[in-house]
């Protein structure tokens, strides 16, 4: 399953922000790699790190946010070697990332045309008449109805899922090699959920194209991720091929996950909730940030360090007590 | 769609018909619930009761109230605003004359506000906690606790009475140059048109003084107001889409950034600008300037009825064009607002 020549290797990353009230350790030793072509799912409770991490891998992190160990290998470079102007040119044309919340990721009082022309003429060798033909042929391929029309439209003239076309559309401009794709569908009606989903997944197989699904909805991932990581509170706790990962669950938390999700098959009331919160990540923190929560607590989770054990085919996990 | 546009902003106008009728009849009814007496006033001091009245008649001020409105009513109709009792001349012909200068003065202190408080106010949040942050909160802090007639005084005292670099501060052209002939009333605009370079240098060390006075006034509500829209426009989900779009650096700040953060210094342009009409009263008293200001004051203190009333109405009017020309820029700039609300 691990090839040689990986598209994006993250290796033992640890990430900070120096904040007033002190500092929050948002990132630990985060490790996990993707093949091209490879859908990975990232999964976890909001403030695991999930969307940190992307920002991470784009180089978009906010100035407050301190990297203080480990690397990010794309494509075979190390991307922590590169200058800022270097970064600046990579993103939108080899790694690009769609947002939640599509309306307002787009710029509210300019044309989507505009938007998807400004980063064409930025990426491409596209001048003038070519840049419109090139847009015109993107709000295509993102299956936008008459784009003609919605070329002069402004995001707040456009549904969600529209808006969030858009917004794909800019990002397969260049033909990325990687795609972020940071809850691209929370917040959209089931239907259009499905549709966008389908939009991305087929954008990424034409171009085998990498794509890292960030969600927290682990039924979406299930259906459209190769594999899976599972983020709980800066750490990877879980890296397992989706079926692997559904199947058999090694760590405490994914199984806990996997009891919250509801599905067709089972009722409401069968649904669990994981007890406790995610630790203060400002204070001095265990090994294992989990512990406090699991319910096979033992002592020695406390130390460090944590062994992240392998079990064969690509499934690792990091726990001392794996189920 | 053009003609849309043309429509609503004549109705626009038509909803400040009502502003305006109010302001008549309250600036009619405040004028003459100000103490002091025009016929005495312009009777002088040497005068009998029996002049006083004769002049009370002449002036029309005998009648009872509801008559002096119709009166005044139907001269407005005709654009006919009176004749101030302190200068003899027309109203109409002494705004005409004075308007130009103020409006010269406060558009120079607005483009100096403007020009320095925009470029401060975006450097500042890009930057936060840098020097230039600490130098526009040290800026802001001045401009809103200095009163302009003390900046004037202060800018006099030291560029014309210690260092002797800007001319004395008596009005808009010292004795030895004669006023460019008038075309704009502007004279900065219509010494150029006369191709006259000496008149413009002149008018132009003249002005430096009361614009910079009024310019820091109104420096500080812009570069806060630059500053705080920046910042959160800098930190918003576009600007963010924006960075990892890779576009780079200047487009963002100013195509992605900027143009959304002008929407609210708009807004605050406007209301400094009517500010400014209101500063411009004592700054012109500083400076001898010949504007409306300073021949308000002068109408106010010698119970001119017809003066005051015909300053206050040219200021409202002003304020209903202003708001108008505000909110169609809006109109121009953000695609969200129509002209309607």
């Amino acid at each position: 399953m691990e090839s040689r020549n990986p598209l994006l290797v993250v290796e033992d990353l640890s990430l900070e922000f120096r904040t007033r009230t002190g500092v929050v350790k948002a990132l630990e030793n985060v490790s996990f790699q993707i093949e091209k072509g490879q859908t990975v799912g990232v999964v976890g409770e909001s403030g695991s790190g999930k969307s940190v991490m992307s920002y991470a891998i784009m180089g978009i992190s906010d100035p407050a946010a301190r990297i203080t160990s480990g690397r990010i290998v794309f494509g075979g470079i190390s991307l922590f070697e590169k200058s800022q102007q270097e970064l600046q040119e990579m993103r939108g044309r080899e790694l690009s990332m769609i947002f939640q919340s599509p309306r307002t990721a787009l710029n509210p009082i300019r044309t989507i045309g505009r938007q998807l022309e400004d980063v064409i003429y930025r990426h491409s060798s596209f001048r003038g008449r070519q840049i419109r033909a090139r847009a015109l042929d993107l709000l295509n391929q993102v299956r936008i109805p008459d784009p003609e029309k919605r070329y002069r439209a402004y995001p707040f003239e456009l549904s969600g899922g529209m808006c969030q076309r858009v917004m794909i559309a800019i990002a397969i401009s260049s033909n990325p090699w990687l795609l972020i794709a940071d809850e691209p569908v929370t917040g959209l009606d089931v239907t259009t959920q499905a549709v966008i989903m389908d939009l991305i997944q087929d954008a990424a197989r034409e171009r085998n194209m990498g794509t890292i699904l960030i969600t927290h909805d682990l039924g979406l991932a299930a259906e459209y991720c190769d594999k899976i990581i599972v983020m709980h509170s800066g750490h990877v706790v879980e890296v397992a091929d989706t079926e692997h990962l559904f199947m058999r669950p090694r760590h405490p938390y994914t199984a806990k996950l996997i009891g919250a999700t509801p599905n067709a098959s089972r009722d409401l009331a069968e649904l669990s909730s994981i007890p406790g919160n995610l630790p203060d990540l400002r204070a001095e923190l265990p090994a294992c940030r989990y512990s406090e929560r699991c319910e096979r607590f033992a002592r020695d989770c406390l130390e460090s360090p944590l062994p992240r054990l392998g079990t064969g085919a690509g499934h690792l996990v990091a726990c001392r007590y794996p189920l | 769609m053009k003609r849309d546009s043309l429509f609503l902003i004549g109705r626009r106008l038509l909803q400040a018909a009502p502003v305006v009728m109010g302001i008549i009849v309250v600036t009619f009814i405040l004028t003459r619930a100000l103490p002091g007496d025009p016929a005495v006033f312009f009777a002088g001091p040497a005068a009998d009761e029996k002049s006083i009245a004769e002049i009370r008649a002449s002036l029309g001020l005998d009648k009872s109230w509801p008559e002096q409105f119709w009166v005044y009513l139907q001269n407005l109709a005709h654009g006919d605003l009176g004749k101030s009792i302190s200068t003899g001349q027309p109203v109409i012909e002494e705004l005409a004359t004075r308007l130009p200068a103020s409006l010269e003065l406060t558009f120079m202190g607005l483009f100096l506000a403007v020009a320095i408080a925009i470029p401060l106010g975006i450097l500042a949040a890009t930057r936060p906690n840098s020097l230039i942050d600490h130098l526009c909160r040290l800026v802001v802090t001045i401009g809103v606790s200095l009163p302009t007639f003390f900046t004037g005084l202060f800018l006099v005292y030291i560029f014309y009475f210690l260092l002797g670099l800007s001319p004395a501060p008596l009005g808009r052209l010292g004795i030895i140059h004669i006023a460019p002939d008038h075309v704009t009333g502007f004279y900065l605009i219509d010494s150029l048109i006369a191709g006259d370079l000496e008149v413009f240098r002149a008018s132009f060390s003249q002005m430096i003084l009361p614009a910079s006075t009024l310019g820091i006034f109104a420096l500080a509500p812009l570069a806060r107001m630059t500053r705080a829209a920046m910042l959160g426009v800098l930190s918003s989900d576009f600007v963010r889409t924006a960075r990892a779009s890779g576009l780079s650096r200047r487009t963002v700040l100013w195509v992605y950034a900027f143009q959304n953060a002008i929407l609210p210094v708009l807004t605050t342009l406007g209301m400094v600008f009517s500010f400014l009409l209101g500063a411009n009263v004592l700054v012109e008293k500083v400076f001898a300037w010949p504007g409306i200001g300073s021949f308000a004051i002068e109408a106010l203190i010698a119970s001119d009825y017809a003066a005051v009333q015909g300053f206050v109405l040219a200021m409202a009017l002003m304020y209903v064009l202003l708001n108008l020309a505000i909110d169609i820029l809006y109109t121009v700039v953000d695609p969200r607002i129509g002209l309607e609300g």
